[in-house]
């Protein structure tokens, strides 16, 4: 637990989350809203950052998972507050403590890549397309070069 | 305005690891108006370090438009010549270096436990290396990739080295290199298992550069010897080339060139094989990318016969080809050979070479294209501008000036720069002695 | 206030919440008259693994357009390279005919546009990299510096790579220009009609004794069930085109046959397709047709199928002289109105011509193959598209893998081979192992 409350400090330290001003412009400028038809406050970047601040149950929570790490909320920040490394800092306590029910790992490196519901809305989009190239969803993105090579050359 | 600004980072890495610290400093001005880079450059920054240090250094063009910008040179004091030595590196490390941030990176002092460099952003890391003692060269490769942060080439050293093995041989991914003059022990010493590069920045370099790119490979378009590429063609200039080519069973070739050149001196080949050692095994298959001609050249002299096997195993291991063809038998059998290498690993016997004065200085792989002064001349250019010297040594035609306007056009600054890179070439000759 | 404004909520309750249909509505493709007749021919970098030697200058010139400085690890072309096995490959975007990256992109950022060039659009561009993720060869590279997404945009028409490459290993293209196989066979095809239908009446179809020149292979057989005797002369005129069918497949159903010409006709001018109820859909069925044929013919004694038989009737009753006098003439419209459901429904279920010559085609001397080396896979699929019979597995195209293509059902029209740009689809002797892009180095 000790560990969790340190890692919390150097999130806050690394992304500055301590000088949010709840403004909610990282919310208007966020891509999650025409990503997920759930989405909601818990899951926007002033709803992380405000769990982060309160304690430290935000590592468990399955809403760090819904970020793309896109990191318009850090360019419209008035703060200057970078979600995507507080969101980064908290996956990767996540996964310290073995917490990866919501993290996708590569099928051929191992690493993990992306999160389920990011991967679940990028299926959701393909899924009216004719294509059915699903498999290489389950490979990470330099492993998918790799196979093209294999492929191809 | 400084005519290198645009080609050089301008930092110097300093890893002392003894104290295990790195820090990343800006590069003197004067020193690099004055000796330009590379070799001469290397030899500078050294006289301010003790004697087991060692300086990996780039030139002004590595990374640019130049044909086949690919070299970063390993200066150091040999332990096998007794001489200080300049070592090329080629296929990315050159670039990569230069575009992890750093443009000359100096090691000195001994490591507590075996550890290994990362290069990126220009900020150097010393990380540790315990795991990957006595690991072959690709298996180290792979754990590299595994859990260090990423990096585009990496320059290591084999199990071999390990051992302190004086006939080990320091390796570019898992291709070897043309380090005959035991870089690897230099790195060994210290406790170096090898350096990652980042290469994920870059630098503007000049904007006529791609222009006048493109003007020189068709200037050498041109020429007979273009048509001749690949690893076998260079080959054929050397001492038992000739046959070295019947020893080489391939089954498939292909050229492979470093970076930004356009006519490639090296082959993957990939052959299949009969282990002897394990008759159960059907015949496998394997691949690897030749690049030491001189090497090959000399396997083939003392082994009649499929040196591709011989090879892999050198590659494995972290050896030089050349110094291990010393010590083989000549007439053996395949098994014979693999045994032989097996041996040389674990017994350390005491390493012969006898590879003339101008060749130890660059380390004795350069192959010997050319002869006598011209060849010095072209390998020095090569060695202070960052150009590839197998290249220029192909491929006369191209001049120092050609290669010098690369940096700049301008008429007064092209003589000084003629002037300074005359110099600098003089100053790699003058008589040395390992202190 | 006026009236209306009094029935309406007030301001307050309203929802005047926008969505992306709003903000960026997705435009139907536009369609151009030269669609009909030809397909667009869009420029594409071709890549050549066997002549790439890994030297990297690509990724060199192209970073100097996308970050000014040379930064390969920040260009849109990323050098893959396998060092066992000795291969280089540069992956770039292939602008798919049909873009994986466009329904994925969250703000639709990626347009194709007219020219075909797929394009992000900076301003809408999150950084996200769901790009990369949806696309198979994730193409769209993140600049490790900066995070944003570089992606090729053939450099508006003019592409820097391809004219970098020392060994011209990148090629830009628009493909073939003039389709020569287009134009024979539905040059065949107008001179077969003519021909048969027009001017030697009655010729193809052996029910019309006399007159005999070529005949139909159907008709023999049923002739001889029925009378029980053999003619030789149309025997061996009937063995002709098999024996044409043995050295060229189904040549006959896509540059000869009249019915053929006509279902083509039909195509042309119902482009959308209605479908069948899947439990016709079996290519079985011909061969249903032909054994009934064949089998009714010896029960009752005459050609069953021949009365029927469409091409017979164009080839009989279409002619000049007798022009709309017989009942026979509608058989001809009615059995080509299946081609609003699917392509060609005729010739893959139910024409025992083609049962026959697909029997045949068993011993066939060649074959079609397309090789998923050079194939373009994901990104084009023209060939599944523009193949009438429905033969060209596109499921599997899509995984990387060479379909195989069966030639008894293949009428080999060739639209296939035409139509690819990458040459990826050729003919080849039946025992040829290698296929296109592969058995070099």
């Amino acid at each position: 637990m000790k560990n969790r409350k340190n890692k919390i400090a150097e999130a806050k330290r690394v992304s500055g989350a301590d000088s949010c001003i709840e403004c909610g412009r990282c919310v208007a400028a966020c891509p999650m809203a025409e990503m997920y038809a759930n989405f909601s406050i818990e899951m926007s970047p002033r709803g992380i950052i405000k769990k982060t601040l309160a304690g430290d149950l935000v590592v468990e929570d399955k809403n760090i998972w819904y970020c793309t790490e896109c990191n318009a909320g850090t360019d419209t920040c008035p703060q200057k507050v970078s979600c995507r490394d507080l969101i980064r800092k908290l996956r990767e306590a996540a996964v310290d403590e073995n917490l990866l029910e919501n993290a996708k790992t590569c099928k051929c490196c191992g690493r993990a890549f992306v999160a389920i519901p990011v991967e679940d809305f990028v299926f959701a989009r393909l899924k009216d397309e004719p294509p059915n190239v699903f498999g290489v969803l389950d490979i990470c993105p330099p492993c998918r070069r790799e196979i093209y090579l294999l492929r191809n050359a | 305005m400084n005519p290198f600004q645009p080609f050089y980072n301008m930092k110097i890495g300093v890893v002392d690891l003894s104290a295990s610290k790195a820090e990343v400093i800006p590069l003197d001005q004067e020193q690099v108006s004055r000796y330009l880079g590379g070799a001469a450059m290397n030899s500078a920054i050294l006289e301010g370090y003790q004697g087991d240090a060692l300086v990996f250094g780039t030139g002004p063009l590595t990374g640019s438009f130049a044909p086949a910008s690919s070299l970063v040179i390993a200066s150091f004091a040999s332990p096998i010549f007794k001489r200080l030595c300049h070592v090329p590196l080629m296929l990315r490390t050159g670039p990569d270096m230069k575009f992890s941030g750093v443009d000359y990176l100096v090691v000195k002092g001994t490591a507590p436990e075996p550890s290994i460099l990362h290069v990126n952003h220009g900020k150097i890391r010393i990380l540790p290396a315990g795991n990957l003692q006595h690991m072959p060269v690709p298996k180290a490769i792979r754990q590299l990739k595994k859990t260090s942060p990423p990096f585009q080439s990496v320059i290591i050293t084999g199990p071999a080295a390990d051992r302190g093995i004086s006939f080990a041989s320091v390796s570019i991914g898992q291709n070897g290199s043309l380090d005959k003059a035991g870089l690897v022990s230099r790195m060994a010493a210290k406790n170096l298992k090898g350096i990652m590069l980042g290469g994920t920045d870059g630098l503007p370099f000049n904007r006529d550069n791609p222009h006048q790119g493109k003007e020189l490979e068709k200037i050498i378009s041109t020429d007979k010897n273009f048509k001749r590429r690949g690893f076998f063609s260079v080959l054929k200039n050397l001492e038992g080339g000739k046959d070295a080519g019947k020893f080489l069973k391939a089954e498939r070739k292909k050229d492979m060139a470093c970076y930004h050149c356009p006519s490639p001196c090296m082959t993957h080949v990939r052959y299949s094989w009969q282990d002897p050692r394990n008759k159960e095994m059907q015949n496998s298959e394997d691949g690897l990318l030749l690049l030491d001609h001189t090497g090959c050249a000399a396997l083939a002299k003392k082994v009649k016969k499929n040196i591709l096997p011989i090879l892999q195993s050198c590659l494995h291991y972290g050896l030089d080809p050349a110094a291990v063809a010393e010590r083989l038998p000549e007439g053996g059998t395949m098994l014979e050979y693999l045994n032989a290498i097996d041996k040389i690993v674990s017994d350390n016997p005491h390493r012969t070479t006898d590879v003339s004065e101008t060749y130890r200085l660059f380390g004795g792989g350069i192959p010997p294209i050319l002869t006598g002064d011209s060849w010095e001349k072209r390998v020095g250019l090569a060695m202070i501008l960052g150009v590839c010297p197998v290249f220029l040594l192909r491929f006369p035609q191209i001049t120092d000036a050609a290669l010098l306007s690369f940096i700049s056009t301008r008429e007064e600054d092209l003589k000084t720069l003629q002037d300074d890179l005359s110099s600098a070439i003089a100053s790699l000759f003058s008589p040395e002695t390992m202190s | 206030m006026t009236e209306k404004q009094t029935t309406e909520k007030p301001i307050a309750e309203q929802d005047f919440s926008l969505n992306l249909d709003d903000l960026r509505p997705r435009h139907a493709e536009k369609r151009h008259l030269s669609d009909y007749f030809m397909p667009r021919r869009h420029s594409f970098i071709i890549f050549h693994p066997d002549r790439c030697t890994g030297c990297g200058a690509c990724e060199m010139i192209c970073s100097t357009r996308n970050v000014e400085i040379v930064a390969p690890a920040s260009a849109s072309v990323k050098v893959v390279r396998d060092e066992k096995q000795g291969k280089n490959f540069s992956i770039l975007c292939q602008h798919c005919r049909k873009p994986l990256c466009l329904p994925a992109c969250p703000t639709r950022a990626i347009e194709k546009g007219d020219d075909g060039i797929v394009r992000i659009d900076k301003l809408f561009c999150t950084q996200c990299g769901l790009c990369t993720m949806a696309c198979p060869a994730a193409a769209p590279i993140k600049d490790p510096g900066s995070q944003e997404i570089h992606k090729c945009d053939l450099c508006e028409g003019d592409p820097l790579c391809v004219k970098h490459c020392p060994e011209n290993a990148l090629t830009f293209t628009r493909g073939k220009g003039f389709r020569w196989i287009k134009a024979l066979r539905w040059t065949s095809q107008l001179i077969s009609f003519l021909l048969l239908v027009m001017v030697f009446i009655g010729t193809f179809c052996y029910f019309k004794t006399g007159s005999v020149s070529f005949a139909c292979p159907t008709g023999t057989l049923q002739n001889i069930a029925s009378s029980g005797t053999v003619v030789l002369v149309s025997v061996s005129s009937a063995l002709a085109l098999l024996i044409l069918t043995v050295l060229a497949g189904r040549l006959f159903c896509g540059w000869v046959c009249p019915f053929g010409f006509v279902l083509d006709l039909v195509d042309k001018i119902t482009p959308r397709k209605i479908g069948w109820p899947s439990f016709l859909k079996s290519r079985m069925t011909k061969y249903g047709v032909l054994a009934g044929a064949v089998g009714g013919s010896y029960a009752l004694g005459f050609q069953v199928f021949c009365v029927v038989c469409p091409i017979g009737t164009l080839c009989r009753s279409y002619g000049l002289q007798s022009f709309f006098k017989s009942a026979e003439l509608a058989i001809v419209p009615a059995l080509a109105s299946l081609e609003i459901a699917q392509r060609r429904s005729w010739c893959r279920y139910f024409c025992p011509v083609g049962a026959v010559l697909g029997l045949t085609a068993l011993l066939r001397l060649i074959k079609i193959v397309i090789g998923a080396k050079r194939c373009k896979k994901f990104s084009c699929i023209q060939c599944a598209e523009v193949c009438p019979v429905g033969i060209i597995d596109a499921d599997k195209l899509r995984e990387g893998l060479s379909p195989k293509i069966p030639m008894t059902e293949c009428i080999m029209c060739m639209r296939c081979i035409d139509r690819c740009p990458y040459d990826a689809a050729k003919i080849r002797f039946r025992w040829q192992k290698a296929v296109p892009g592969e058995g070099r180095t």
